[in-house]
């Protein structure tokens, strides 16, 4: 116990944590694959449209003990903090990078973690942070629509969960902005406002399924996101504003970034032209699918069995809330005992930037 | 009046220049493209601003090619509301330059068409629109000034849109007249001078039946809000409400709905349901249904008075009944019977994906507008076969539920195996398992020599910003908001055949109506 009280707080109060449920310590914690994190689903049909690919996930388990975001009753109660007001009679899982931009005269907001808010209750987060640089004033409480942040800010708000600066995402959105050509400030809603008939299509253009708890994204043929939510309800509250703002974004980046260049989406297998007649058409149609689904699942199989390092950000009840690392992914992930309720996981902007030279194969002769 | 025969029509196109030809049936396509079809509201792909520019620009178009055309255009059925009042705002708001096919008085009389097809709270959002634009000159005053003074239910009218025809009649007027105005009807009728009297009748009485006199200067009191007793009756109950909330059982659920809110708001709006419920419009009636069933409220309903679009949107929201399911069959044989053309073996490919849904505000439209379109080509059919994407049986079902992902390839080439005379692909165009696999599957079987005509009829809540969502580029898409808009569609076809026989239909359509 003295060494114990000899380091410093945050070493410890892992350490305690560790203990507490059976962990190995930092650099040597249980890892957690993919695998793992989606036990309990199965994929659906592929959608493909452009660029972007999604895969559903369905699952037999539709647990309605939590309440689907759009319920929630949201505020700022000072600038870099979020108040979520739950009065309902479930759990609410306050999504990963969640941000409300309000058609009032207050300042935007978004949270840069997940979180639990347990029934009947009102919880402040002081990590948030303002995504509405030179605005004012503060959110009154209400049903305000949500979004999940873009793709490409999501890493670095991550990294700073843990700080307390309402500002702190400032400098990656004025970047972000610049880069697609929109002003460059730390307003969200200036690249909202500049590409919101693109960013509309991407919500017209994939329809949830049913039994769909979470998704597979894939960009030109590669997965860029993972996300799992808790029920069906959860999931159709949610999905808009995750291939709105957060993977929408990212395919804008992704066009932008090609130019001219325009390729055919990699993934998207073409029916074969060498057919005569009618039979062979429809025998053909069927091969083409199911070399798509065969693609789609071999770009998952390929991640299965990949480790994650997990961090212990906190727990309520039974629930604990980590933060997961992997040399390409990061995100964060809710579980209950050995079951995962809810997961959000992204690429890493290094690995998506290089990914043609990491998964590169060893030199041979 | 002149009245251009066929042949003389045909004179007068044999001038034009093939180029002018090319630019008269591309501008009439693209107006029939958004007229019949154009709500300016904000559907599940376009904001509302774009709506309205998209509609703006096909009227305008049209316009500027042939003012006459535009016009009988604008008489043409299945087309909405907002086209209708548009074409009058177009027609009020632009000078009359020389048109080749219609004089002064028959430009009028479509005008006065327009109007009288209107419902009284769109004629008012007319009126409303041609102040914002700033239009009053003598024609649009002397318009809106005998629509409203001329009315013989003027009594209802201002109970319910008081505030509206007090802003329309200021236009109409100009806020000094206005004043004037109010101040001559502030005072007895025994105590008004010869010139006051006179200012009443060249401004008010000038535009009403004669023996209305009383009943137009006491509603007109009543808009503009003059402090006086009221001996109308709804004009009395109103008054008398808003000391006594039983006393506004004349008035309508909205309006006694405002008073209980302001004067008595210990009140329950289910009281307010009770008192007005003789006074439910058909749209209300069915509008109310679900909160008259909470409230215990008896309100009938007749599923006759409804067209198939609501009758399927009410199905949804409601259940389906035996005496619904009826009135969409006699309904979809009607309109079946009124078809120019009639089919043998019809392949039906019905998109059953969420996106069929529509937008939060429509709920549930585009697939209630697919299933009366789908029961029409039913009618008008010898035998149909219908298969859907997701759900395998949706056959024998009358109502579809929306779900999933939009895979329509298969069913395409299901349809083509079984050599249906013509296929009907009723989808909103938004193809995600793969998008363009049925534009691919459509050349491919081109290419092994299926000649089986495909048409895409789209469900839209408007006029689509970029014209609307075309599976395949092998494929003629048909946009459709209302059942009747079918048969508009034949029309649009002769357009892309041949202008000369397009432009003829559309005279023998349109003329006999504008000389009725």
């Amino acid at each position: 116990m003295k060494i114990i009280y000899s380091l410093p707080f945050q070493t410890k109060k892992i350490m305690l944590f560790n203990t507490l449920f059976n962990r190995k310590g930092k650099g040597g914690k249980k890892a957690i694959t993919i695998q793992e994190i989606l036990k309990g689903t199965v994929v659906g049909r592929m959608q493909s449209v452009g660029y972007m690919q999604v895969i559903p996930l369905l699952s037999d388990v539709d647990d309605k003990r939590f309440v689907s975001p759009d319920e929630i009753k949201v505020s700022t109660s000072g600038y870099g903090s979020l108040v979520f007001e739950n009065t309902t009679d479930q759990l609410f899982i306050v999504p990963t990078h969640v941000g409300y931009i309000v058609k009032q005269r207050a300042q935007d907001h978004a949270m840069a973690h997940t979180a639990l808010v347990a029934q009947k209750k009102q919880k402040t987060f002081d990590t948030a942070m303002c995504v509405q640089q030179s605005q004012g004033g503060y959110i009154a409480a209400g049903k305000h629509k949500m979004l999940i942040l873009p793709f490409s800010l999501r890493e670095v708000a991550l990294s700073k969960r843990k700080e307390k600066n309402y500002n702190k995402l400032w400098d990656e959105i004025s970047k972000f902005n610049a880069n697609l050509g929109a002003q460059a400030h730390g307003h969200l809603e200036y690249f909202l406002k500049k590409f919101k008939k693109e960013l509309d299509q991407f919500v017209a253009e994939f329809e949830t399924v049913p039994r769909q708890v979470g998704a597979i994204i894939l960009l030109d043929g590669e997965v860029v996101g993972i996300e799992r939510t808790p029920s069906y309800a959860y999931w159709q509250s949610i999905w808009g504003a995750l291939i709105r703002e957060c993977y929408g974004s990212l395919a804008i980046e992704y066009e932008q970034a090609m130019g001219e260049n325009k390729t055919l989406p990699k993934g998207r297998v073409a029916v074969s032209e060498e057919v005569e007649t009618m039979a062979e058409l429809k025998q053909a149609l069927l091969a083409a699918e199911a070399e798509t689904e065969a693609m789609a699942k071999e770009k998952v199989r390929n991640l299965l069995q990949d480790k994650f390092q997990r961090e212990p950000d906190e727990k309520v009840g039974n629930l604990i809330i980590e933060t997961l690392q992997h040399n390409q992914f990061c995100g964060q992930i809710i579980q209950e005992e050995e079951q995962i309720l809810y997961a959000s996981m992204i690429v890493k902007q290094k690995w998506h930037k290089q990914k043609a030279w990491l998964t590169a194969k060893p030199f041979t002769i | 009046m002149k009245t251009l025969t066929a042949t003389q029509t045909s004179l007068v196109l044999r001038q034009m220049t093939e180029d002018q030809k090319r630019e008269l049936s591309q501008a009439f396509l693209s107006f029939i493209e958004t007229a019949s079809v154009g709500t300016a509201r904000a559907s599940f792909y376009n904001t509302q601003a774009e709506q309205v520019q998209a509609i703006d620009l096909s009227h305008q178009k049209l316009l500027n090619v042939d003012r006459s055309i535009y016009g009988m255009s604008l008489l043409l059925p299945g087309f909405t509301d907002y086209t209708k009042q548009l074409g009058v705002v177009k027609f009020l708001g632009n000078h009359r330059m020389d048109a080749i096919f219609l004089d002064e008085s028959q430009e009028k009389r479509i005008i006065q068409r327009l109007l009288g097809q209107l419902s009284v709270p769109r004629k008012l959002k007319l009126f409303a629109w041609l102040k914002k634009e700033k239009i009053n000159n003598a024609r649009t005053r002397k318009l809106i000034l005998n629509s409203i003074l001329s009315e013989k239910h003027l009594e209802r009218w201002v109970s319910k849109y008081k505030t509206k025809i007090a802003t329309t009649l200021e236009h109409a007027w100009g806020k000094r007249m206005c004043s004037i105005i109010k101040a001559i009807l502030s005072k007895p009728a025994s105590k008004l001078s010869l010139k006051e009297k006179n200012i009443l009748k060249v401004n008010v009485l000038k535009y009403s039946p004669q023996n209305y006199t009383h009943i137009v200067l006491e509603c007109v009191s009543f808009a503009l809000s003059v402090e006086r007793v009221y001996n109308l009756p709804l004009l009395k109950s109103y008054q008398e409400a808003k000391s006594d909330l039983m006393k506004g059982s004349k008035l309508s659920f909205e309006v006694l709905e405002g008073i209980r809110s302001t004067y008595h708001p210990e009140s329950t709006t289910a009281q307010v349901l009770e008192l007005t419920k003789k006074q439910l419009t058909k749209g209300q009636k069915i509008a109310f249904q679900a909160q008259a069933t909470k409230a215990q409220v008896d309100i009938t309903f007749n599923p006759k008075n409804y067209d198939c679009i609501r009758l399927y949107i009410y199905a949804f929201k409601q259940g389906l009944t035996d005496d619904i399911t009826e009135v969409l069959a006699e309904n979809a044989a009607k309109t079946a019977r009124g078809l120019p053309l009639q089919f043998e073996k019809v392949g039906i490919l019905l998109d059953t994906s969420l996106s069929m849904q529509g937008s939060e505000t429509q709920w549930m439209r585009p697939m209630a507008i697919s299933l009366a379109i789908r029961d029409v080509i039913r009618a008008a059919s010898e035998e149909t076969i219908l298969v859907g994407c997701g759900d395998a049986n949706i056959a024998n079902k009358t109502l579809v539920e929306t779900q999933g992902d939009t895979s329509l390839a298969q069913g395409l080439l299901e349809l083509m195996e079984a050599e249906v005379d013509t296929i009907f692909i009723l989808s909103d165009g938004y193809e995600n398992s793969p998008a363009g696999r049925v534009n691919e599957v459509m050349h491919l079987s081109k290419k092994i020599g299926v000649k089986i005509p495909v048409l895409q009829v789209t469900p839209v809540l408007a006029a689509e910003a970029g014209g609307i969502r075309k599976l395949s580029d092998a494929i003629g898409t048909i946009p459709i908001s209302q059942v009747n808009g079918l048969s508009l569609n034949l029309l649009k076809s002769m357009f892309e055949v041949d202008v000369e026989q397009g432009i003829e239909a559309l005279f023998n359509t349109t003329m006999p109506l504008i000389n009725q």
